[in-house]
């Protein structure tokens, strides 16, 4: 059974440049808890954190409610699966998976035949089990992640620790393996934490994520909370693809009606958002965030909300993005492919202001979502 | 005018290694087409071929209605941009697309003024007096452009252009790259592995593997109607699913697709049926079908298959999941709104949007042509 781990204010700096700052959270036992955040964003810093590679300069880690800081990397005994692979070269793949289960100083023995046992069940799990015999330099990259991930999931370990660990895959098998990985995740009740840059891999496996940007967590919440009620910008632009199109927005009254208008538009608020946006001053500037999947494109220009002229129309397979200029700005929007736009067509989009978020613009902070 | 127009064109490297067999190809006047194929297959020897860099081993290869087989690269009227951009590190942004111009002797008044044209359009304005070696990737990459541009010629040839930018970057870079490309009408060749990246952009895509060209067609007509197996595995992400079946003709036009497990036993009639090649007595085929052409089935229609599922993958804007179709395991995906456990059986319609048929043999869709 997976252990719960918390991290109290947690700082790492290397020389002047801070790396995490402040981190507080608890992942509960038996969780998947993902990191999401671009490079940089101090995701693998956690990781090392939390594996004891790094010393944080400032807080407390625990582990089931002790501190573990004092405790070696060896001691603390998290499965670990690096971006990198890491997999000894002159071992087999079988080897290689059964390294960790013969290494000297752990507190479990395992038999041969145990060994055996978990090595080809790990193996057939992860679709590599007709390349245990092979070695490192004959494997893809692909197959060099999974046997990676392979040689952390074959022990019992109280906590994994996964570092972009399938970002090398091709698309039908990333599918795959997060389907997998959240099931034996689910299956074995470890605790887990996830570092990834991709939000599709938060959405699809994690029970939780803290957003981490320039090495402070903007939000923690389940993968719908962070989509449907980003606490601020950086959280709304992190999630979706393509991301969220923010457009300058002021509030008007006109014949005792509260209006949203920018360059291009002007909508009149329903109760929600003017009982939300009550609070700032009638002229003030905001941001409007509306999603590419939630605005429908109109080739009449007439018909919708926001006129604007097509800048570029990508076609990518089942769907398509126009890229819309609507008075300087570009505004992307998630449509069909027949909708077969040219660039400087004359169109115009419409949104429901249900699925829109407002955002205070110097602050980022939302104020509607 | 600069059409491109491939006759019969072969590479063969050494004795015996073809890198390009046979390949005809007619590229129009102002079209933006893509070589698109995994890596060995052939796209840059062709592309290189254009350029001038590799020799044309036999056929022909005109430009504008000119065989150019013999012509110098440099008289050849084609610019190229390279993956690495090929900058001059510690010039500034101005002397790196002026270059071109100043090896040629040009009036130096004349330059600045196309340097100031040309970097206009690429937004480039601000960056003029700045170092290549100080400029960010998407600059670096606008700067490459804008030197291959600043001559004008009628063709422009893109090797993996975008390929190592980020994520987010590639995105913007192509966006901006195909919009350009249209509005100054160049007739341009661009060779990429992505397939979303020649989707995105191309009037027409040219597919290669093992130096043949497997389909040539606009995006539509490569990813609704592929004539083989390589193009439809190829285009699409996620890609096809395939199940092997047997394909059996019965009485007044129908049609019968099973295997030999349970589960997957389908009858097409009517106007589904006669889609089918009449050509095509039966015998071993292969469905395909992609993971958004799925509908989950409401009755027990006849062309709707039982699955089990095997895992269900969240999303926002879709969501996927894996399912058990008799022993092959299939990628669904649906819509974020309705829910599916781990052992749940649904009925897929399988047959309610697109699916393909594909000889097995041959891995020839066996579709009709205006059907495909």
């Amino acid at each position: 059974m997976g252990i719960e781990l918390t991290l109290e204010g947690i700082t790492k700096t290397y020389g002047k440049v801070t790396a995490v700052k402040q981190l507080d959270f608890t992942v509960k036992a038996g969780e998947l808890f993902a990191l999401l955040g671009p490079s940089g964003a101090g995701k693998s810093t956690t990781v090392n954190l939390i594996a004891g590679i790094e010393k944080p300069d400032q807080g407390d880690i625990k582990a089931g409610g002790s501190s573990i800081l004092d405790q070696r990397p060896q001691e603390r005994d998290f499965a670990m699966v690096f971006e990198s692979y890491a997999l000894y070269p002159h071992l087999t793949v079988a080897e290689n998976m059964a390294f960790p289960l013969r290494a000297p100083n752990r507190a479990t023995r395992y038999s041969a035949a145990d060994i055996q046992k978990r090595v080809a069940e790990t193996a057939r799990m992860l679709e590599i089990h007709e390349l245990l015999a092979r070695f490192p330099k004959e494997l893809s990259g692909g197959q060099k992640q999974r046997v990676g991930l392979g040689r952390a999931l074959v022990r019992d370990s109280q906590l994994f620790l996964l570092d972009e660990p399938i970002a090398h895959l091709d698309a039908k098998l990333r599918h795959h393996m997060r389907g997998e990985l959240k099931k034996l995740q689910k299956k074995s009740g470890r605790t887990t934490v996830l570092a990834t840059p991709d939000y599709a891999e938060v959405v699809a496996m994690a029970d939780r994520a803290a957003v981490l940007n320039h090495g402070v967590i903007e939000q923690i919440g389940t993968p719908v909370e962070l989509f449907g009620k980003p606490a601020n910008v950086v959280v709304a632009q992190a999630i979706g693809d393509p991301p969220i199109n923010l457009l300058d927005c002021q509030m008007a009254n006109r014949d005792g009606c509260l209006y949203i208008s920018g360059s291009g538009f002007s909508v009149q608020c329903n109760d929600r958002l003017a009982a939300a946006l009550r609070g700032l001053p009638v002229g003030a500037t905001a941001s409007l965030g509306i999603r590419p999947s939630e605005i429908t494109i109109h080739q009449d220009p007439a018909r919708g909300l926001i006129r604007g002229e097509v800048y570029v129309f990508e076609p990518l397979g089942g769907e398509a993005v126009a890229t819309v200029n609507v008075e300087g700005k570009l505004v992307k929007v998630l449509c069909s492919w027949s909708s077969r736009l040219k660039i400087g067509d004359k169109v115009s989009l419409s949104f429901d202001l249900d699925t829109v978020h407002v955002f205070n613009r110097d602050t980022g902070r939302a104020l509607y979502a | 005018m600069a059409e491109i127009a491939f006759r019969g064109v072969w590479k063969v490297y050494g004795k015996s290694v073809e890198a390009v067999k046979d390949m005809n190809l007619q590229i129009k006047d102002g079209e933006f087409v893509s070589l698109l194929g995994p890596s060995g297959c052939g796209k840059s020897s062709t592309l290189r071929m254009v350029a001038g860099l590799e020799e044309i081993t036999r056929g022909e290869l005109e430009i504008g209605g000119r065989r150019i087989n013999d012509v110098e690269p440099g008289d050849r009227d084609v610019a190229m941009v390279f993956e690495n951009y090929a900058l001059f590190p510690h010039m500034s942004s101005y002397d790196n697309i002026a270059f071109p111009l100043t090896l040629r002797g040009v009036d130096k008044q004349e330059i600045r003024k196309k340097v100031q044209e040309i970097s206009k359009l690429l937004d480039l304005d601000g960056l003029l007096k700045t170092l290549a070696v100080s400029l960010g990737g998407g600059e670096k990459q606008r700067v490459g452009i804008a030197r291959a541009l600043i001559r004008k010629s009628s063709v422009l040839l893109m090797d993996e252009p975008i390929s190592h930018l980020d994520a987010d970057l590639r995105a913007r870079t192509r966006g901006e790259l195909a919009r350009l490309q249209r509005v100054l009408g160049i007739t341009t060749v661009y060779v990429t592995h992505d397939q979303l990246e020649a989707l995105a952009m191309s009037d027409r895509i040219a597919v290669m593997n093992l130096g043949v060209v497997q389909q040539y067609g606009t995006p539509g007509e490569l990813y609704s109607h592929p004539a083989n197996m390589f193009v439809a595995k190829f285009i699409g992400e996620p890609p096809m699913n395939f199940i092997p079946c047997i394909l059996e003709r019965g009485g007044s036009g129908r049609v019968r697709l099973f295997t030999g497990g349970r589960g997957f036993d389908i009858e097409l009639g009517g106007e589904l049926a006669a889609r089918i090649d009449p050509e095509f007595q039966g015998g071993e085929v292969v469905f395909g079908i992609r993971p958004i052409d799925f509908e989950i089935a409401a009755g027990a229609a006849k062309t709707a298959v039982k699955a089990g599922v095997l895992n269900y993958e969240a999303g926002c804007e879709h969501s996927f999941m894996e399912v058990k179709v008799c022993e092959y395991t299939v990628l669904v995906e649906c819509s974020p709104t309705v829910r599916f456990n781990e052992g749940d059986t649904v009925a897929l319609e399988v047959a309610s949007k697109r699916f393909h048929l594909f000889d097995r043999q041959s891995e020839a869709s066996i579709m009709k042509v205006e059907a495909r």
